[in-house]
């Protein structure tokens, strides 16, 4: 029984919210952006200082869509968890919607364990 | 600012009474609280401070600022009662879903956004109230709805009075399910500063159902059903209830007067706010500073 966080939550009158200020609770309309620049930072070029994505923007939604998300139980505890410790570790507080797309960045790199993940739900099981 | 909203999936658990003493225990220390409940039914906190005369009138109300239709300026809704500013509440509050869903179909045949939850959030903001106000609370109903979201974003921090029993626990248990798709909906962040049981009679079951609670419990308030009733009659807190109008001081009753002053304190702690002039807890004839 561990969703919440002890302690108080965000400080909603935040000048620098990094929240939406008018949030669409049942907004299905996606944010409008003309073309999301990736993210990921090329090794083998030297880029040209630019102000990072977290800095750039308005809010958290800018220049992303909105795709839906189901989670099992064990798995959105496992992801708070990771969010605490990463909020721990940069001592500042991190959005959900950042820590999620870097999620799924980073699985894209581990195509391997993505595939046993699939097995063990049952993928690639043969019936004979 | 210190911001919290009072939660309890049921009425009778003292939701109501818990914000309100909480309330002017913080303007006792000194400081500046307000109060803004949404409770659409009567038996609200408006009621329990005698501020609810005008809610069938046709008043300027939190409800027309939510919807941008006020009638006057964000501080002339505010009553002062014991120290604490009350917004009080008004019966629009009944029809708050409608109201606001129609004038979100307005402003997107307009072309704009329209949050409607994000309404009280902006109405405070505009008012000022984290300059203005050291504390905020918010009383809502407990069922789902707009009353309850809109507080839950205005304060993003929950105090959860609980009955210590298994009904209470589901209702904690319900609460995370509820709190975690409104996080995820609207990313943000929400906090849990207190759960405080309530009506505590010390058996087996309770006391291995306060175990269960995973949330700083600082203060164990017991059965104070006549305290409370009282409050209700005269129409005023428990501080005020147990210096005005009982004959006799009752030691547990200065025991849990005390328990609100020291909950007020570890509220305030949680978020780093000093109170400038804290009283001895229980301490019923402090002198309120008044600035």
């Amino acid at each position: 029984m561990t969703g919440m966080k002890q302690g108080a939550g965000e400080n909603p009158f935040a000048e620098d919210a990094d929240s939406d200020d008018d949030p669409n609770m049942d907004a299905d309309v996606d944010s409008e952006s003309p073309d999301p620049e990736s993210e990921q930072s090329t090794e083998t070029e030297r880029e040209p200082m630019r102000i990072p994505y977290k800095y750039r923007r308005d809010g958290v939604q800018e220049g992303r869509n909105r795709v839906p998300l189901f989670l099992q139980p064990e798995t959105k505890t496992a992801e708070r968890e990771t969010l605490r410790d990463l909020e721990d570790h940069f001592g500042d507080s991190v959005s959900l919607t950042d820590l999620r797309e870097a999620l799924v960045l980073v699985g894209l790199e581990h195509a391997d364990e993505v595939e046993a993940q699939l097995e063990e739900w049952g993928y690639g099981m043969t019936f004979e | 600012m210190l911001a919290y909203s009072t939660y309890s999936e049921a009425g009778g658990v003292g939701k109501t009474t818990t914000a309100a003493n909480l309330a002017v225990a913080h303007a006792r220390a000194g400081l500046n609280p307000l109060v803004v409940p949404l409770d659409p039914q009567d038996g609200d906190l408006s009621r329990l401070f005698g501020v609810d005369d005008q809610r069938t009138e046709p008043v300027d109300n939190i409800v027309r600022h939510m919807i941008r239709r006020p009638k006057g300026e964000f501080d002339a809704l505010v009553r002062t009662v014991e120290g604490v500013d009350i917004i009080p509440e008004h019966n629009m509050l009944s029809d708050l879903a409608e109201y606001l869903q129609r004038e979100k179909e307005q402003s997107e045949a307009m072309g704009e956004a329209f949050g409607v939850h994000a309404q009280l959030l902006r109405v405070l903001r505009e008012a000022g109230v984290p300059k203005t106000y050291d504390v905020l609370i918010c009383d809502p109903p407990a069922t789902e709805g707009p009353h309850l979201y809109n507080a839950i974003n205005a304060t993003r921090s929950l105090v959860i009075p609980v009955e210590p029993s298994a009904k209470g626990q589901a209702a904690v248990e319900g609460l995370e399910e509820l709190v975690g798709g409104f996080e995820e909906q609207l990313d943000v962040e929400v906090g849990v500063l207190a759960a405080i049981p309530m009506g505590f009679k010390n058996t087996r079951d309770q006391r291995s159902i306060l175990d269960g609670i995973d949330y700083p419990v600082p203060e164990i308030v017991g059965e104070r059903a006549s305290l409370m009733e009282g409050c209700w009659m005269q129409q005023c807190s428990a501080f005020e209830y147990v210096r005005e109008h009982r004959e006799r001081r009752r030691d547990y009753e200065i025991d849990t007067l005390a328990q609100f002053d020291r909950l007020a304190r570890h509220l305030e702690r949680e978020v780093g706010l000093e109170a400038p002039n804290p009283p001895e807890p229980g301490d019923v004839d402090h002198e309120v500073m008044t600035v």
